[in-house]
């Protein structure tokens, strides 16, 4: 009656067993598909899931918490991202009250950071923090400003695997 | 024998080829499990993540108030390692090390806003020396400022620092405001997280 082993339940004929070359295979086998998540696990460690996008300039209303479309990050695999979001005014409106960058996770708003420009308009804006995210989910950035008619923003957007849940 | 130790079956033990095919699954078992528990350590750094699920209220002006999450009720939206705690106290392991640390916050004034104050959020490393009383001594700092645009919703707030942190060492987050019209809020949903980079005694490279 074969036993396995208590981690990966690799298959071992037990004192008394027949032995032949279907047992050899099986072990052999079984050790290659536990080599191959080993694997897998190297290939993780050493190539985390990194990206790093600059998007396009794009023009949002003022009063509207818009959803900026380029760049957006599908996330690949469940785990722990470290988001950034980086946020640079490319006009210069007549107002200019304040601007607010969020970060969201499958359309929902999870941080963000908000500056008042009434006088700094030509700066740049970052925020970030972690997001639990799922395979799948998009991440991306929202933009909301305050003042008259529209304002031209450039994003970049940076996520970054701190842990993976698996 | 053959590298890297793992035993064959010789001429004068071939009867013994069950017993032989057990131990070399052991063996092999053995140091897989060394690989993969290291690759996953790489891979799963100590991580943990606190979100707030009410709001902290009615913090005054005139120096900084600690808004660390264990003063309201909150969920741990992610951890892989609880003994962080509410203070992220640095335990061994991980033990001594990097680690990255934010913290976001909504703040929104109370009653009446008084426009251009600030608003400060500081993540501050401390420790309590032995025989000091329970006296803190700050170790290191990372802050955000900004100021109050007043135009509806609050000011959204992060700060991210990396720390160097020893066994012992705390974290408290904390905030101080100039808001004079009307003490200050904290929505829900603020955010806590601290993630280790690695530690002081091996260089790692991920």
């Amino acid at each position: 009656m074969p036993a396995n082993t208590p981690i990966y339940g690799f298959t071992y004929p037990c004192p008394g067993d027949t032995v032949d070359a279907a047992d050899f295979q099986l072990l052999a086998t079984q050790i290659e598909a536990a080599l191959v998540v080993v694997d897998q696990d190297y290939d993780l460690a050493l190539n985390r899931f990194n990206v790093d996008s600059n998007g396009n300039t794009q023009n949002i209303a003022a009063g509207v918490a818009t959803v900026i479309t380029v760049p957006q990050y599908t996330i690949p695999a469940d785990g722990v991202y470290l988001v950034s979001a980086i946020i640079s005014p490319a006009s210069s409106p007549a107002t200019f009250n304040a601007l607010r960058v969020r970060v969201q996770q499958a359309a929902v708003s999870r941080f963000g950071f908000t500056i008042n420009t009434e006088l700094n308009t030509g700066r740049t804006y970052a925020t970030s923090g972690p997001v639990v995210a799922t395979a799948g989910q998009v991440i991306r950035a929202e933009a909301l400003f305050s003042g008259a008619a529209t304002l031209d923003v450039f994003v970049n957007l940076s996520v970054r695997e701190v842990c993976r849940i698996a | 024998m053959t590298s890297p130790d793992l035993d064959c079956p010789e001429p004068e033990n071939y009867a013994a080829v069950a017993l032989q095919m057990q131990e070399t699954a052991l063996q092999v078992e053995a140091r897989l499990y060394e690989v993969e528990r290291d690759l996953r350590a790489s891979v799963n750094r100590q991580t943990h993540v606190v979100t707030t699920t009410a709001a902290r209220t009615g913090l005054p002006t005139g120096g900084f108030n600690d808004i660390s999450p264990i003063f309201v009720t909150n969920t741990i939206t992610f951890s892989n390692y609880p003994g962080f705690g509410f203070s992220f106290g640095i335990q061994d392991p991980p033990g001594a090390g990097e680690y990255q640390i934010g913290v976001y916050v909504n703040a929104i004034a109370s009653g009446a806003v008084t426009d251009n104050s600030h608003r400060i959020v500081r993540i501050r490393q401390f420790n309590v020396p032995p025989g000091s009383g329970g006296s803190q001594v700050t170790v290191d700092t990372a802050e955000a400022t900004v100021f109050e645009a007043n135009v509806g919703g609050g000011m959204d707030i992060t700060v991210t620092g990396v720390f160097d942190m020893a066994v012992g060492d705390q974290i408290a987050f904390e905030m101080d405001h100039g808001n004079t019209g009307s003490t200050m809020n904290i929505s829900i949903g603020a955010i806590y997280w601290i993630t280790f980079l690695g530690s002081r005694e091996t260089v790692e490279v991920f």
